[in-house]
């Protein structure tokens, strides 16, 4: 593997040196004398080709995950996302994402070799564009893309792990910088992403707009019952659909629980789409009662990841409605959201005297998951 | 700043290495990384501890899982894998985070869809040595 030879050669070369340094002191000279030698490689005269130039950035990278500073090698490294090859940009791309600086000048350059990233249409050169932008998320950055990356994530052509970056880095730029990202008609389309075949677009979709709905709740309102029917159908599932997506035995477990997160930013919805939701959160409580279908501990986590969001949405729910009937609009009595769900689990989810028995109290004090202790 | 950078991960790696192996798997992060607004989600794999430093945008649990998702990766692409594999495929490791975590947010679960990319990159990468041989005097 060329990478291999990239990073062993750093302790092979000269010196008769075998191997790794033995002592702290000779693997700072070691690393010193490395550094002067790249540092009058970048100085000289003749020009480095992009393969030279691609080691020895890859070189100053692996010297400071080490743990030692690097104050040069930028420059070059802002030269290798000009490069056609694959290699040469990633390791670009890496060192700029790893090692973020604040010179102007550079920021410019960097920002220049990512717009025509963007525009080339070449899906992994865009991955890699957009990967950066999300990694470095500053300010600049979210000044000049925060407008073209909505474009991005809805145009019709673009591909699904384009869209899925595009979705994420979109989420990276609000949350940095909020104000520079204003509503469109992009929303509307970006709700129907979570129609999409591909589940990781769906994932990264989903993701995005739980955020965005948190401060636009009116923009992304038409999610609900779009994220209900997904529900429905990942929960709903056999065993053998959603191959790929199927964790330990559970359908979807990041899925699912992002759809989930997404409706606790809603109230209640409707009675057509509230009985959908009504039989989902039932095969989930059902399902957590069953046997388990494997010893580890990973089925136990993702099914409990399921269920603990799942029981979280029911309190949002139960705690919604009670907001409502305080206000005096509210006549009738309604039943709380709690005693409905919780009335389909008769084992361990008992009733009495209307109120949730014991073990569904203690699942919700456990929803806390720092006290929750390790499954094992 | 790099400095507070190396501060932290020295920081994180005191904390978790005095756990013991029964206890739980999440811990207050320090103060250098936030206080008690983000957690320390970690799994211990033979001499290796895998950190992952999280503030409350995704399920903990499924972070959890996310560090075998990980790891599984990992054991595909380079076949049963060791320590000195990830000091020495620094970038190879790196490619394989990025597929599946990106802005801080998870991208992707599915094992197979992120070991078909990276196949694919690693073909990218063939492709390129094959066509452009320089002759090389220093390794």
């Amino acid at each position: 593997m060329r990478s291999c030879g990239l990073s062993v050669c750093l302790f092979h070369r000269g010196d008769g040196c075998n191997g790794l340094c033995k002592s702290k002191e000779a693997e700072i000279k070691r690393i010193n004398k490395e550094l002067a030698n790249i540092r009058s490689k970048f100085k000289g005269d003749k020009a480095l080709d992009g393969y030279s130039k691609k080691k020895y950035v890859c070189k100053l990278l692996f010297i400071f995950l080490l743990g030692h500073d690097i104050d040069f090698g930028h420059m070059e490294a802002v030269n290798l996302l000009s490069s056609n090859r694959y290699t040469e940009k990633q390791i670009g791309y890496l060192f700029i994402s790893v090692l973020v600086n604040s010179n102007s000048e550079l920021i410019r350059l960097i920002n220049n070799a990512i717009k025509n990233d963007l525009a080339s249409r070449n899906p992994t050169f865009m991955g890699l564009a957009l990967h950066c932008i999300a990694s470095v998320g500053s300010r600049e950055m979210a000044e000049a893309f925060a407008g073209e990356i909505p474009k991005v994530l809805v145009a019709g052509d673009t591909m699904d792990s384009v869209k899925q970056s595009a979705a994420l880095c979109l989420l990276r730029l609000y949350r940095t910088s909020p104000d520079l990202v204003p509503m469109g008609d992009w929303t509307s389309r970006v709700v129907h992403l979570l129609n999409d075949q591909h589940l990781g677009v769906v994932t990264a979709a989903t993701s995005l707009i739980t955020t965005l709905a948190q401060k636009n709740p009116e923009e992304f309102k038409t999610s609900v019952s779009l994220a209900v029917s997904r529900l429905s159908r990942i929960v709903t599932s056999a065993s053998t659909d959603l191959q790929d997506y199927t964790y330990y035995f559970v359908p979807a477990p990041w899925l699912s629980v992002k759809l989930l997160r997404l409706l606790q930013c809603y109230p209640p919805p409707d009675p057509a789409v509230r009985g959908r939701l009504t039989e989902c959160l039932e095969t989930i409580l059902n399902k957590a009662q069953e046997p388990p279908k494997s010893k580890k501990v990973q089925h136990s986590n993702a099914k409990n990841a399921v269920l603990f969001e799942a029981i979280s949405l029911i309190i949002h729910h139960d705690r919604c409605v009670g907001c409502l009937c305080t206000g005096s609009r509210c006549g009738r009595v309604r039943k709380p959201f709690l005693r409905d769900y919780v009335n389909c689990c008769p084992r361990s989810f008992s009733l009495e005297d209307g109120r949730p028995g014991p073990c569904v109290l203690r699942c919700l004090r456990l929803c806390r998951l720092s006290s929750w202790p390790s499954c094992r | 700043s790099e400095d507070t950078q190396q501060q932290i991960i020295r920081e994180t790696f005191h904390l978790v290495s005095k756990r013991d192996e029964n206890v739980c798997n999440f811990l207050e992060g320090g103060l250098l990384i936030g206080g008690s607004d983000n957690k320390l989600i970690y799994r211990h794999y033979a001499t290796l501890y895998f950190v992952f430093c999280v503030d409350s945008s995704e399920s903990e649990l499924g972070i959890l899982d996310l560090i075998q998702v990980f790891v599984e990766t990992l054991d595909k692409c380079f076949e049963n894998v060791c320590e000195l594999d990830l000091i020495f495929h620094v970038d190879k490791v790196h490619n394989i985070l990025a597929e599946m975590v990106m802005g801080g947010m998870v991208l992707e679960t599915n094992m197979n869809e992120i070991v078909t990319q990276i196949d694919a990159q690693n073909k990218l990468e063939k492709s390129e040595t094959f066509i452009f041989q320089s002759p090389r005097q220093d390794r």
